[in-house]
C-alpha cells in the first residue's frame, strides 16, 4: 500500500510540469479604422552608384520632382532628414546594402532611394527603388536613362504611377492631363496640363471666350464652346493633328459639351428657344433629342459606361442635379439641399456624383454616394468653390476656387482631404476637365 | 570562513554581479552609414528646416540619455517644405545660444533632467504607474466605454475591467496603426492573435485570417510590432488577445 501511494505521488510530480496549473484566458478586441491614414515616406540622399564628380542637374532634377509629386497624394507624410536615425545617407541603393531597422525604427514606412550613374556626356542613367521598410520589400524598382530635360519629368511620373498603383490600385494621377479656361489680356483660351502643373500648352488662340473644354473618352478630342459676338459655336480640337474645327448649330447658345463613351457628343442648345440636351452624330450635326424640358436643361456628364447621364435641371424652379438612366430613360433626382445645385460631373466608375452647391459661406463642392444614397461636403472654402472634375481613378477631384482671391485650379479626394493647387500660370483658371484615358 | 569564500570566489570565471532591483532596457541595434571620404554627391536633399527651439546646446548632451524616437509633436508641427527651398538656410552652421561662461556638469544634468522630464512621453515603460495615473487612464476610458454603448463590440465578456483594458490595448495598437484611406469602397479585415506576457510585452503574433491583401496584413503587423509593449493585463491569466482589424471606421 506504501509503495502504490508512493508510486502515485511520484508519478503525479513527474507530470505535473505538463498539466496546465491554470487555464489561459483569452480576450477579443475590434479595432475599426487605421490611427492614421497617412503613411510615412522618406526620400534618402541620392547616391553616386560609381566615382563620379558632382551630382548632375538631371539628378538634382529627379529629386526635386519626386518631392513634388509626392507632395499631391493625400495619403503620404513626407519626412524630414532629421526624423531618421542616422540621417538619410545610405550605405547602397538595393535592398541588401540597407539597415531597414533604423527607418522602421523612426516610423518611416516607405523609403525611396535614388541612385545614378552618369553615362558619357549628356546622358544619366537613374534607378529608383521603393522599399517598404517593415518587410524590407521591394516594392518598385525602375531604371531609366535620361539623355533630355523633359525626361526627367516622364521617367519619375512613370515611376509613380506605379509606385500608387502598387500602394491602391490606381494610377491614373500621374499618367493623365487636364484641360482648363484660362484668362489672359481680358480673353479665355484653353489650355493642358498635367494634374501637378507640368506641360503647359495652350490650345486656342481666338482672343476671344473659349469656354467648357471636354475630353473625349479615347483622350482624342477636346470640345468647347466659344462665344462669339452674335452666338456661341461649338469648336472641337484634335490631338492627333492639332486641327481646330468652328461648328455652327441651330439656336443661340451653346453650353457643356460632353462626350459620350461611345463617341456621341451630347450638348444643351436652345434650337426652339430654351436650352435643352440633344446628341450630336459624328458629323455633329444634331441626331436626337436626349432631354427635353419647359425648364433648362444643362451640364450632360457620363460614367465610363455610359448607362447613366447627369445633368442639372430646373424643372423644379432652382437647378437641381438629376440623373438619367439610358437605358430606361428614369430621371431620379440626386440633390434635395440648398436651391442651387450645379455643375455636376458623375464618377467613371459611376458610384460618385461631385457637384457645385451654393451655400451661405459661398459654393461648396458635394458628392453623392449612389450606391449609400449618402453625400458629404468635400470642400470648405473659403470663397466659391465650382466646377468639380472627376480624375480617371474616380478619387480624385479637380476644381475651381477663388479662395484666394482669384480663381485657380485645386486638386481635392472624394474623402475630403487637404486641398493642393495646381499651378497653371498667369491668369484666372476656371473649368477643369479630366483626360479620362490614362497615358494619353 | 574560508571553506565558503573558496566555494564562492568573488570572481570566478566570467560571472558578474546582477542587480535585479535596476530596471532592464532593451534596446535595438541598428547600423549607420559609414562616413564616406569624397564627397560624391552633393547633399541635395539635406534641406531640412532649422529646428525652431535654440535649446540646441542642451540637446547635444541629452543626446546619449533619450532613444532617438521622433516625438510626435515636433513631427506634427514640422511643415512638408521641399529641400531646395531651405538649401540657403541650411549652410549656416548654429550658432550657440549664448557667449556665457560654459555651464557647471551639475547645472548641465539638472538642466538634462528637466528636459527629460518635460519631454517624456507617457507611455515609457519606466515610469511607474502611480494610482494616479493609473485611476486618469481608467476614468478616461470608463467614459469611452459609456458612450459607446452596451452594445460595444470591443469588450466581449461583462467584466468591466475587461471592458477598460480592452480599450486601453485598442488606443494603443491603434495609434501605431498606418495604412492610406484612399479605398473606402473595398473593406479589409485580417484577425490577429497576440501572446503576451504579465508584463503585457508582446512575445507572437499570429495572423488567424488574413484580409486577402498583404500590404494590409503587413500594416496590422507593423502596428503590432512598433507597440511592443501593452498595458499590464488586469488578470495574470490573460495572455492571448485576439484582435479584428477593419479598414472602415465604425
Amino acid at each position: 500500500m506504501k509503495k502504490i501511494i508512493f508510486f502515485l505521488c511520484t508519478t503525479i510530480l513527474a507530470l505535473s510540469p505538463f498539466l496546465p496549473a491554470q487555464a489561459q484566458e483569452a480576450m477579443h478586441i475590434n479595432i475599426y479604422g487605421p490611427g492614421q491614414k497617412k503613411i510615412n515616406l522618406l526620400v534618402s540622399q541620392a547616391l553616386a552608384l560609381q566615382e563620379s564628380g558632382p551630382a548632375p542637374d538631371e539628378v538634382r532634377d529627379v529629386e526635386q520632382t519626386l518631392y513634388k509629386n509626392m507632395e499631391f497624394l493625400p495619403f503620404i507624410n513626407i519626412m524630414q532628414p532629421e526624423d531618421i536615425l542616422g540621417g538619410t545617407e545610405l550605405d547602397g541603393v538595393t535592398g541588401k546594402d540597407i539597415d531597414f531597422k533604423r527607418f522602421a525604427l523612426s516610423r518611416a514606412d516607405l523609403l525611396l532611394t535614388l541612385g545614378w550613374v552618369q553615362e558619357g556626356a549628356g546622358s544619366v542613367r537613374v534607378e529608383l527603388r521603393a522599399f517598404e521598410t517593415f518587410s524590407g520589400k521591394l516594392l518598385v524598382g525602375r531604371g531609366y536613362v535620361i539623355t533630355k530635360p523633359y525626361q526627367t519629368v516622364e521617367a519619375v511620373n512613370r515611376f509613380c504611377a506605379e509606385l500608387m498603383q502598387k500602394l491602391t490600385g490606381r494610377n491614373g494621377f500621374f499618367r493623365s492631363t487636364l484641360a482648363f479656361v484660362r484668362k489672359n489680356d481680358g480673353h479665355k483660351e484653353i489650355w493642358t496640363s498635367t494634374p501637378q502643373g507640368r506641360s503647359l500648352k495652350q490650345i486656342t488662340d481666338f482672343k476671344q471666350y473659349c469656354l467648357s473644354p471636354a475630353w473625349n473618352w479615347k483622350g482624342t478630342m477636346l470640345a468647347g464652346t466659344l462665344v462669339g459676338d452674335k452666338k456661341h459655336e461649338l469648336i472641337i480640337w484634335s490631338k492627333k493633328d492639332k486641327r481646330l474645327r468652328r461648328i455652327q448649330l441651330a439656336g443661340n447658345t451653346i453650353i457643356s459639351p460632353a462626350f459620350h463613351p461611345d463617341g456621341r457628343l451630347f450638348i444643351s442648345i436652345d434650337r426652339y428657344g430654351n436650352p435643352d440636351i440633344y446628341s450630336l452624330n459624328a458629323e455633329f450635326e444634331v441626331e436626337q433629342t436626349e432631354v427635353k424640358n419647359w425648364a433648362i436643361d444643362i451640364s450632360p456628364q457620363f460614367d465610363r459606361k455610359g448607362e447613366n447621364m447627369v445633368f442639372v435641371s430646373s424643372r423644379l424652379g432652382n437647378p437641381h442635379i438629376f440623373l438619367l438612366d439610358l437605358r430606361t430613360r428614369k430621371v431620379k433626382r440626386i440633390s434635395y439641399e440648398g436651391k442651387y445645385n450645379t455643375n455636376p460631373d458623375i464618377s467613371p466608375d459611376g458610384r460618385y456624383i461631385a457637384y457645385s452647391r451654393r451655400t451661405p459661406d459661398g459654393h461648396r463642392i458635394i458628392v453623392h454616394d449612389l450606391k449609400t444614397n449618402t453625400e458629404r461636403q468635400v470642400t470648405h472654402g473659403p470663397g466659391n468653390d465650382e466646377d468639380p472634375a472627376w480624375g480617371p481613378d474616380s478619387y480624385f477631384l479637380a476644381f475651381s476656387s477663388n479662395r484666394t482671391g482669384e480663381y485657380r485650379i485645386y486638386l481635392a479626394t472624394r474623402q475630403g482631404d487637404e486641398t493642393k493647387m495646381i499651378p497653371t500660370g498667369p491668369g484666372e483658371a476656371t473649368a477643369p476637365s479630366w483626360n479620362p484615358a490614362v497615358g494619353r | 570562513m574560508i571553506l565558503v569564500f573558496s566555494l564562492y570566489p568573488p570572481f570566478q570565471g566570467s560571472r558578474s554581479f546582477i542587480d535585479l532591483d535596476k530596471p532592464v532596457y532593451e534596446v535595438e541595434l541598428v547600423n549607420f552609414p559609414q562616413k564616406k571620404p569624397t564627397s560624391k554627391a552633393e547633399k541635395i536633399p539635406a534641406k531640412a528646416p532649422e529646428k525652431p527651439k535654440a535649446d540646441t546646446g542642451l540637446k547635444k548632451q541629452v543626446q546619449p540619455r533619450i532613444p532617438k524616437a521622433p516625438p510626435p509633436v515636433e513631427i506634427a508641427q514640422k511643415k512638408k517644405k521641399q529641400p531646395a527651398a531651405l538649401k540657403k538656410k541650411e549652410d549656416k552652421p548654429r550658432k550657440a545660444p549664448s557667449t556665457q561662461a560654459p555651464p557647471t556638469p551639475e547645472k548641465v544634468l539638472a538642466s538634462a533632467m528637466a528636459d527629460i522630464e518635460k519631454n517624456a512621453q507617457p507611455e515609457k515603460r519606466e515610469e511607474p504607474e502611480t494610482p494616479d495615473y493609473l485611476a486618469q487612464a481608467l476614468s478616461d476610458i470608463k467614459q469611452d466605454v459609456k458612450q459607446r454603448g452596451p452594445e460595444n463590440p470591443g469588450s466581449s465578456g461583462t467584466s468591466t475591467r475587461e471592458s477598460l483594458y480592452g480599450g486601453l490595448v485598442e488606443a494603443r495598437i491603434k495609434e501605431n496603426w498606418r495604412f492610406p484611406g484612399i479605398d473606402d469602397t473595398t473593406p479589409l479585415s485580417a484577425k490577429v492573435e497576440l501572446r503576451i506576457n504579465s508584463e503585457g510585452k508582446i512575445l507572437e503574433t499570429t495572423i488567424l485570417d488574413s484580409s486577402g491583401r498583404p500590404d494590409f496584413d503587413r500594416s496590422v503587423k507593423k502596428a503590432i510590432a512598433e507597440t511592443r509593449i501593452l498595458p499590464r493585463p488586469y488578470n495574470q491569466r490573460l495572455q492571448k488577445i485576439v484582435i479584428s482589424f477593419h479598414s472602415q471606421e465604425l
